[in-house]
């Protein structure tokens, strides 16, 4: 599903990313550890198609979609992306924010899946709040409502739960493993938790000094 | 009590009161004037409050022509912000470097550019064989040009930072589900155009106060009316009263820019990334592409055609060898100004800034909507009394004008500086020194340096070019650059002008460059180009 050959990518006189390979099967799931500064983000962006690589090639369900000199844009790559903070877009409301992405279907089935989506994660009552007017776990909790709207095939976790408390981290985690194995979701997952890393039923990738 | 406490006490109390009495001091004798003036003066003089017949039209003009003017500016602003940022995505450096010069860019005075277009237009109606100054370029269309033009480095420049406070995941989320065109309608439009429409905004209330750029192209303004009426009436009372209409909207104008600017400006995402840009949609390219080149033919215009004005190179030395006098003076008046506003400022600032920076963004609000013939007469007023009387038709009045008119703008460009800085800083030095000289030298100054350098150039500049002020309040036998060339330009475009002008451009040109090179040395941390 997903397969990355060789992926080098360098900022400025720094080598972020040194020739890293990694492979990924249709609803598996891979947790992507390390220090930091060791490459794990760039990676998902690079994965994502928000960054070049600068050699190395990436292929999704087995066609090329990122070299050195081209890439697939990302919106076409059918992926979600749930980054560290909950990146909610503050001039609109938690509804809107998830309906942006479901522009290829008719509004009101978008309205009602994000209705659905919203009251499965509990946050329903948020629908027409603006995230200014939402508390940090409902945020991220929306952050990921909106990564799954569209039903991707891949869903990239970039730590998720960093700064949550530990309630809310064990609730949004069930979450995510409940969403993920419902839609047969592919999940990379990022994470210096290694307690979360073990709840997930997968490979460990393992980064050191971009490698 | 350490005695630095009690010094550094008192200094802010004698630097607070010292700038409240040079920016409030004009508007508070004028309303003092009218306050004593007996009851059948007063009464003639508060129906002027409200504008009528010919004041009203003239009102209305001149807000309608400012609209304009702000509306031009703020659209070209916005699609010029979203071009930089495109052409300088992979390089942050000449992004950050560029949004600085175009503030020193923002800072020449406007009719600088009034004359160097007007020279344009006629070398273009020259080249045409058709007199284009008796046809689009004249009255009104070419007011609402050159405003426009003129206050374009200063819309870009606040259109920048809405650029610059935005937050890269934020599109990278949409970028994950939308094509270019959908994020750039939904997400990146909204999330930018806020400040382009505050730069805007402000435009709009400098458009309504500035007199100089209609009065080159014969339109009268109701800011010019409050000169008019002065010079025939001699009337403090009758200026203040007129000038209300002008102050309140002025003042709305600007406090709204203040609340829309708000947000960006106390939050620390300024000094973080900014939008990188993406790929445009071919309309969008079209019309980002036709703004950058309104942008750099603004910038380069002058320059260019100044020096085809000034045609010979000994021409523009000796009309600046025959401006000496008044460039000394210029340049002593914006020295003093510059370091009288930044050193009272940053008094005051200890003073007003309590946790939020509303009081001294009132002040700053204040003092911009005055009309600066305004704050010139409430400066006559002010000073020509036996209290203060030594000072007055002296030189020290040009710089008091600078200090009047920009003091609210150096203890606001302060205010917000310290207001951004981690209170932890102070903190942990309160934990390791006590008060003293070393606590002060060591850690308030340097990370207060920038605040305070900003505001002293900001305050240099922006005096060096008045004009409103200054024509009415400067000692007999002497004149600054700027009232010299204002004056010379109503004699039709000449070679003298065109290379003092140069000269004027030469020098926001070489503070813009300097100001963005050390912005770069002192950024030298961040990522590289």
């Amino acid at each position: 599903m997903i397969k990355a050959v060789n992926i080098t990518k360098v900022f400025g006189s720094v080598k972020v990313l040194s020739e890293v390979s990694l492979h990924v099967g249709r609803a598996e799931s891979l947790v992507v550890m390390g220090p930091s500064g060791s490459g794990k983000t760039t990676l998902l962006r690079i994965i994502a198609g928000l960054e070049r690589p600068d050699a190395g090639e990436i292929y999704l369900d087995g066609s090329l979609v990122s070299t050195n000199k081209w890439r697939l844009a990302p919106h076409l790559r059918n992926i979600g992306f749930v980054f560290q903070t909950p990146a909610l877009w503050p001039h609109m409301t938690i509804r809107e924010n998830i309906i942006f992405g479901l522009g290829s279907i008719p509004k009101r089935q978008a309205l009602e899946r994000a209705d659905h989506l919203l009251e499965t994660a509990g946050i329903l009552h948020t629908a027409n709040r603006f995230p200014g007017q939402i508390s940090g776990g409902e945020a991220k909790r929306a952050a990921i409502v909106r990564s799954i709207a569209p039903k991707p095939a891949i869903i990239l976790m970039d730590e998720p739960l960093v700064n949550l408390d530990a309630k809310v981290k064990n609730q949004l985690f069930e979450y995510i493993l409940k969403v993920t194995a419902a839609e047969r979701t592919t999940l990379v997952y990022v994470t210096h938790d290694a307690a979360e890393a073990a709840k997930i039923s997968g490979n460990i990738l393992y980064m050191r000094g971009c490698k | 009590m350490p005695a630095i406490t009690c010094i550094n006490a008192a200094y802010r109390y004698i630097a607070g009161g010292l700038l409240l009495f040079f920016v409030l001091g004009p508007a508070v004798s004028l309303a003092l004037y009218v306050a004593a003036a007996d009851r059948q003066l007063a009464s003639s003089m508060f129906s002027l409050i409200l504008p009528e017949a010919r004041r009203l039209d003239l009102f209305i003009s001149s807000v309608g022509l400012s609209a304009a003017s702000a509306a031009a500016c703020m659209a070209i602003s916005w699609l010029s912000g979203l071009g930089l940022c495109m052409v300088c995505r992979t390089c942050p450096k000449t992004f950050k470097a560029f949004s600085i010069f175009l503030w020193f860019m923002a800072l020449l005075p406007p009719f600088v550019h009034a004359f160097s277009w007007q020279a344009a237009f006629g070398l273009a109606g020259e080249f045409m064989s058709v007199d284009l100054t008796r046809g689009f370029f004249c009255g009104k269309m070419a007011s609402w040009w050159v405003q426009t033009m003129a206050w374009l480095p200063l819309g870009v420049g606040v259109a920048l930072i809405g650029f610059r406070g935005i937050e890269p995941d934020l599109i990278e989320a949409a970028r994950m589900t939308a094509a270019p065109g959908a994020v750039l309608r939904q997400i990146v439009l909204p999330l930018t155009f806020p400040l382009a429409a505050a730069g805007g905004i402000l435009v709009f209330a400098l458009c309504l106060l500035d007199y100089s750029i209609p009065s080159l192209f014969q339109v009268s303004v109701y800011a010019l009316e409050i000169f008019a009426d002065y010079s025939l009436y001699n009337s403090s009372g009758r200026a203040l009263m007129m000038s209300v209409p002008l102050i309140l909207a002025g003042g709305g104008l600007v406090w709204t820019f203040y609340l829309m600017c708000k947000p960006v400006l106390s939050s620390g995402s300024l000094t973080g990334n900014y939008y990188k840009g993406q790929d445009l949609p071919p309309v969008y390219k079209i019309l980002v592409a036709a703004a950058l080149i309104i942008l750099f033919v603004q910038i380069m215009l002058p320059v260019c055609l100044l020096a085809l004005a000034a045609s010979k190179w000994h021409t523009v030395f000796s009309s600046i060898k025959d401006s000496v006098a008044e460039l000394m003076f210029t340049l002593q008046a914006a020295f003093f100004a510059g370091t009288a506003g930044a050193a009272l400022s940053a008094g005051a600032a200890g003073l007003m800034l309590r946790g939020s920076v509303w009081l001294p963004a009132l002040f700053a609000c204040f003092s911009l909507s005055l009309p600066a013939s305004l704050t010139g007469i409430g400066l006559i007023e002010l000073f020509n009394t036996p209290l203060f009387g030594a000072f007055y038709n002296t030189d020290s009045m040009v710089a008091a004008a600078g200090v009047s008119r920009f003091g609210g703008i150096s203890l606001m460009i302060i205010c917000l500086h310290l207001s951004r800085i981690d209170r932890l800083l102070f903190e942990a030095a309160e934990l390791l020194q006590p008060p003293g000289w070393r606590r002060l030298l060591k850690i308030w100054l340097p990370l207060a340096a920038p605040g305070i350098a900003g505001a002293f150039m900001a305050v240099f500049m922006l005096s060096a070019g008045e004009l409103g002020a200054t024509l009415l309040v400067c000692p007999p036998g002497k004149t600054t650059l700027t009232v010299k060339i204002y004056n010379l330009l109503h004699y039709g475009a000449s070679e003298a002008v065109a290379g003092l002008c140069l000269l004027l451009i030469a020098a926001g040109w070489a503070a813009g460059i300097a100001a963005a090179f050390l912005s770069e040395r002192r950024n030298a941390g961040d990522q590289s180009c």
